[in-house]
């Protein structure tokens, strides 16, 4: 005979299942008496719409006869610190969820808020023409491509996304028909009715894969149009496709304009619109000597996702539209519950207006304030997790700058030797020369978040000489606090002046002898 | 109660069932119908609304809180009605006021505030020994969250009724 459980086991195994379904650790509960009727209470600082759809699952399979049927529900209680709350547990696990966005994000929480871009880009993006997304890593590249395979999704028009990682640094033309197996593959998932196309489309691209590294441009261009044939029936059956490639600057530069060039010889006039990721210094779209791939604004738009700190007050306001998103889907009053005054400027200008950067430090100094039991995040939290993001931006870098990255490594130290042992301050001015190997490598650190950019040109001496003012970043010089011997070039969100510019060094690279001591 | 024998059956159900038999002008009366009963409920509410608003005092807490869950729970019927077209008056029905369509803006949310208010009610209603303190939220917040509720509940009426 079964026997009913008791009232504490039962009510035991509800709130675990809550917690699960949160991915939070189990919060209090009670159980109460209204009326005669006993009820479970589960205690939460603020009731958001994840808790009631957690409770809702929790407490979905309860039989007719259990303690608690149609007996569950949320207590909003005063807790002794904000940070201690179920809701703040689950705003750290979103924003960790959402540090790495792919096309699994689609299948996440994370696609249900709206990360608001500060130029309206997410209405380019759905358009039908080819873009490509420039910025730099955590700028929010791969979350406007997904919004666009979100609207898509939700319209019922497919989409592909292929991610270039496992493409890292491949020059090789072998690349190519195993973009096309992913792109099949892709596909697969809309053909109800053209199987016997996708079978054709395999078998191209079987053939080509097989030639391995003997593969030519040849073999590759007489593919093409039997490829196309087949795919376009498909994409008419929907009327249009988007064929997303995440972080193209992975593939070698050298191999990036004609890899597009196959690409978009099939997709032009035949509805597929290419929506593309990618860090613009470690980009080719196009080669002019071979004629060979997306040439804009002609066959691709340009989207550019670069808040930098030209204007720190709309790097601020990013940071903080971004951060709001999240604190209010978890159902907290604001940003301001968390933080103390002046944390949320210190996390604009050490993130520097990349959003995912903000993200990782503001995670980070929530799990330092909470384990050093204050009751809100401080600046000191925000300058050692912003420390510690150098690690991270490091392990990236190594991916993103392949062919590059003796020079990358040996302009950074010089810079920092530069502004940390000579200069002793965190800003200077750059000579612009895109001729000079040097000054291509310093936009290289700058595209990699080890250099801001503070203003892109002005001209301090003579006239048409132009320098870029760029910023050191924070995770250089600042630990527990900001290293006291290094001066701040602004700690406020005012524009920058022209005058304080022009007061700011030189780091003359022409001059100086980079590289290996 | 009085009893309308257009609710005893399902009018969506009927609708489904005969559509392709009877005109069309016959649907669009049912839908008609359908909507008026809505519109009905949803004077009601507004009624147990403006009783449980204008019961200011501090004594009256048992009031404001009574009468604004009947507005919340009658507001469901109609939205459950205009919905799915099951309309019930068994006492029972009270455990479904929080089954809301998921099409109803944040319904999970709304779910959950149904049960405790239930719970609630009951204190404001039958225990001689509570007292204010003993609820989910004040007595006050119960009408403002009532008054956010109703307003939701007339649009999403209204849209579907379009």
């Amino acid at each position: 005979m079964m026997t009913r459980k008791s009232m504490d086991d039962e009510a035991n195994e509800i709130v675990e299942r809550f917690a699960h379904e949160c991915q939070i650790s189990k919060p209090k509960y009670k159980i109460v008496d209204k009326a005669g009727e006993k009820f479970l209470a589960i205690e939460v600082g603020h009731i958001n719409n994840v808790f009631a759809i957690a409770l809702e699952v929790a407490s979905g399979g309860l039989e007719e006869d259990s303690n608690f049927y149609g007996r569950t529900f949320l207590r909003e209680v005063k807790l002794p610190s904000v940070l201690e709350s179920p809701e703040v547990e689950l705003l750290e696990r979103l924003i960790s969820e959402s540090l790495t966005v792919g096309r699994s994000s689609l299948e996440s929480d994370y696609h249900r808020k709206m990360i608001p871009f500060l130029g309206g880009e997410e209405r380019q993006i759905f358009g039908t023409a080819n873009h490509v997304v420039f910025g730099r890593r955590g700028a929010g590249k791969s979350s406007l491509v997904l919004y666009a395979c979100n609207q898509a999704k939700k319209e019922a028009i497919p989409y592909v996304w292929i991610a270039f990682q496992q493409y890292n640094g491949r020059d090789d033309l072998s690349v190519i028909p195993q973009v096309l197996y992913e792109f099949v593959e892709g596909i697969e998932r809309y053909s109800e009715g053209f199987e016997a196309r996708i079978k054709r489309l395999r078998k191209i691209v079987s053939e080509l894969e097989d030639l391995d590294l003997k593969i030519t441009k040849q073999a590759i261009n007489f593919a093409i149009p039997k490829i196309t044939r087949e795919v376009v029936p498909i994409v008419n059956h929907f009327g249009k496709l988007f064929l997303c490639f995440d972080d193209l600057h992975l593939l070698s530069p050298s191999l990036q304009p004609y890899f597009l060039s196959v690409f978009y010889s099939f997709s032009r006039g035949n509805n597929i619109s290419l929506k593309i990721t990618a860090i613009e210094n470690f980009c080719k779209l196009y080669d002019d000597t071979l004629r060979e791939g997306l040439e804009p604004p002609g066959d691709a738009q340009i989207i550019r996702l670069d808040y930098n700190l030209v204007d720190p007050k709309a790097a601020y306001d990013h940071i903080s539209n971004v951060l709001s998103g999240y604190v209010s889907y978890v159902g907290l009053k604001s940003t301001a519950s968390l933080v103390v005054p002046n944390v949320m400027q210190r996390l604009a200008w050490t993130s520097a207006g990349v959003p995912r950067d903000a993200l990782y430090i503001f995670q980070r100094a929530l799990t330092k304030a909470r384990a050093a039991g204050r009751k809100k995040v401080t600046v000191t939290d925000v300058n050692m997790s912003a420390a510690e993001s150098l690690t991270e931006k490091e392990r990236y870098a190594s991916d993103d700058a392949t062919s590059d990255e003796n020079l990358i490594r040996d302009v950074i130290s010089d810079i920092k030797r530069f502004c940390l042992q000579e200069k002793k301050c965190n800003a200077f001015l750059v000579f612009i020369d895109v001729e000079d190997p040097i000054y291509n490598a310093i936009q290289k650190v700058s595209d990699l978040r080890f250099l801001h950019v503070l203003h892109p040109g002005i001209t301090p001496e003579k006239a048409g000489q132009r320098y870029e003012a760029l910023l050191l970043d924070y995770a250089f010089y600042t630990g527990f606090r900001k290293a006291q011997s290094i001066k701040e070039f602004k700690t406020e969100l005012e524009p920058t002046l022209a005058k304080e510019l022009r007061e700011l060094d030189t780091y003359r690279y022409k001059d100086r002898t980079i590289g290996p001591s | 109660m009085s009893e309308d024998p257009f609710l005893k059956i399902n009018p969506l159900k009927a609708i489904a069932c005969l559509e392709t038999i009877i005109p069309e002008s016959s649907v669009v009366l049912i839908r008609r119908e359908l909507h008026s009963h809505c519109q009905k409920l949803i004077r009601l509410a507004s009624a147990h609304l403006r009783f449980a608003n204008a019961a200011t005092g501090q004594l009256s807490w048992r009031q404001r809180v009574s009468r604004s869950y009947y507005a919340c729970y009658t507001a469901s019927k109609a939205i459950r009605l205009i919905h799915s077209g099951t309309y019930n008056t068994d006492v029972g029905d009270h455990k479904n006021g929080g089954e809301l369509p998921t099409s109803f803006p944040n319904s999970s949310s709304w779910k959950d505030f149904f049960t405790k208010f239930r719970a609630d009610r009951n204190i404001a209603d039958y225990d001689h020994l509570g007292n204010e303190s003993m609820l989910e939220m004040k007595s006050s917040e119960y009408v403002v969250k009532s008054t956010q509720f109703l307003a939701l509940a007339k649009s999403y009426i209204n849209e579907r009724a379009a």
